[in-house]
């Protein structure tokens, strides 16, 4: 950054930055300089002027990307909604002292484009997926009971759930099949093909798994949900 | 409740069972055997609530699997995080759906938005009374503003609000030759540098106006179809 862009008064900077985006849109020889001088006044500088100025540089941007986006719909909300959030996210995330990590305005924008997945991909984590396929219903006729799990789930956190499943695993097979069965919800069969070197086959993956399940409905931390 | 033919069955089976891996002797037994059953049920219950409750738990956030893949991570993160792809089939659909998100339009190469619409920076054509950016400074008969962009052009004044503490801000659009200024409708975005905006619609006479505005520095868009001009740091004080 040329000393004579730092001493360049903003609304100089706001309309050359423009200017600059219109001939790189036009595919005309363009100065990204303009740019990043108004994103680091704005990230750098914390000046509110220019946080202004970009945003509404780039707003109808970050809104296009929202619009193209295949989880915009899922996410609920409006365009606009997730237009705020992704620059919300790009401020806090980008902040002062990483500035200097993006070489480009490219690299920038790239990572703007990021954040607006980002937010939307939160979202439809957020969801809550489909109810299991009881398989067991089908082919045995037999009907699972009424379920108060969404009462108990409620009332614990998942994350101090993970942490006393942990503490009840006693190997690197466990722990394999308590994040690949449990957190990841695959098959042992999946889990075996994935690391044929920590099981000896499918039914060696079952029968840690089956190990497991046993300890974690007997142990008093967790009995009253895993029961 | 007991087994009604003991040692036919392992536990394993039943969980085999629930994944629809077991072989058909094991489902043609648990149709007669109450007690397989109810066993079968308790294990389907357990790891039903325990996949509910952690489903995902031990999975990056999007926006961590996002700087992996644009290389943004320190190595040992890098690491761990490509580790987790090998597992997580789900990850693994995230980072594709990433890609195909950032390939769609490179930014900021390909034809957005942007490049559909106008836009225009108004220049302020009245100079501010103090400060190249005092767009609207509250001094007693010089708060109104006067910009250009195009063929067009806006006034801004400001004035007291209902409400206290706040500002209103009345807007004027007029074409030079007298045409209309939207055919169908328009609307003007104040934008808060904490990224907040607002949304006034734009009348036939070209008016326009926010009733209860805190004071700050704001931009400005008028959007009048695909025409969009643009005011930047319009300063609002009492
Ligand atoms: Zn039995
Ligand atoms: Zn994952």
């Amino acid at each position: 950054m040329g000393a004579g862009f730092g001493q360049m008064a903003l609304a100089e900077i706001v309309g050359g930055c423009r200017e600059e985006t219109g001939k790189f849109l036009r595919r005309e020889p363009s100065d990204d300089r303009f740019c990043l001088e108004l994103l680091r006044r704005a990230i750098v500088e914390g000046d509110q002027a220019a946080w202004g100025a970009a945003f509404a540089q780039y707003r109808g941007l970050v809104l296009g990307w929202i619009r193209l986006h295949p989880a915009a719909s899922a996410a609920g909300e409006d365009d606009e909604y997730w237009t705020n959030r992704a620059f919300d996210r790009f401020w806090s995330a980008v902040g002062p002292e990483r500035f200097a990590a993006f070489p480009s305005l490219a690299a920038l924008l790239r990572y703007l484009k990021l954040c607006a997945h980002s937010v939307l991909l939160d979202a439809v984590r957020a969801r809550p997926p489909a109810p299991p396929e009881a398989l067991l219903d089908r082919e045995a006729g037999i009907g699972a009971a009424p379920d108060a799990a969404a009462e108990v789930l409620d009332r614990l956190d998942a994350q101090d759930l993970w942490r006393a499943v942990n503490a009840e695993l006693r190997d690197e097979a466990e722990r394999t099949v308590a994040r690949l069965c449990l957190a990841l919800d695959l098959k042992p069969r999946e889990v075996y093909e994935r690391h044929p070197e920590r099981f000896a086959s499918v039914a060696d993956v079952y029968r840690v798994k089956r190990n497991l399940l046993d300890r974690l409905r007997r142990s008093p931390a967790l009995r009253a949900f895993s029961g | 409740m007991d087994c009604i033919q003991p040692g036919t069955i392992a536990p394993e089976d039943l969980l085999a069972f629930l994944d629809g891996e077991a072989p058909p002797a094991v489902g043609e037994h648990l149709r007669r055997c109450p007690g397989c059953a109810a066993r079968a049920r308790a294990y389907a219950r357990s790891q039903d609530r325990l996949r509910a409750a952690l489903r995902r738990i031990d999975c990056p956030s999007p926006l961590v699997l996002g700087e992996y893949e644009l290389r943004l991570l320190a190595p040992e993160e890098g690491r761990r995080i490509a580790a987790h792809l090998g597992d997580c089939p789900r990850c693994a659909a995230e980072i594709g759906q990433l890609r195909g998100f950032l390939a769609a339009e490179p930014a900021p190469t390909a034809p957005g938005p942007v490049e559909r619409v106008r836009r225009l920076v108004a220049t302020l054509v009245a100079a501010p009374p103090r400060g190249a950016y005092a767009g609207l400074r509250g001094a007693d008969d010089d708060d109104t503003r006067t910009y250009r962009a195009g063929d067009l052009t806006l006034s801004l004044s400001t004035g007291p609000s209902a409400r206290r503490g706040r500002l209103s801000l009345d807007g004027l659009l007029w074409r030079e030759g007298g045409g209309a200024v939207t055919a169908d409708g328009g609307s003007a975005i104040l934008s808060a540098a904490g990224g907040a905006t607002e949304t006034a619609e734009i009348d036939d006479l070209g008016n326009f106006a926010f009733d209860e505005v805190a004071p700050g520095t704001y931009g400005l868009e008028v959007a009048l179809g695909d025409e969009h001009i643009v005011v930047e740091g319009v300063v609002l004080a009492r």
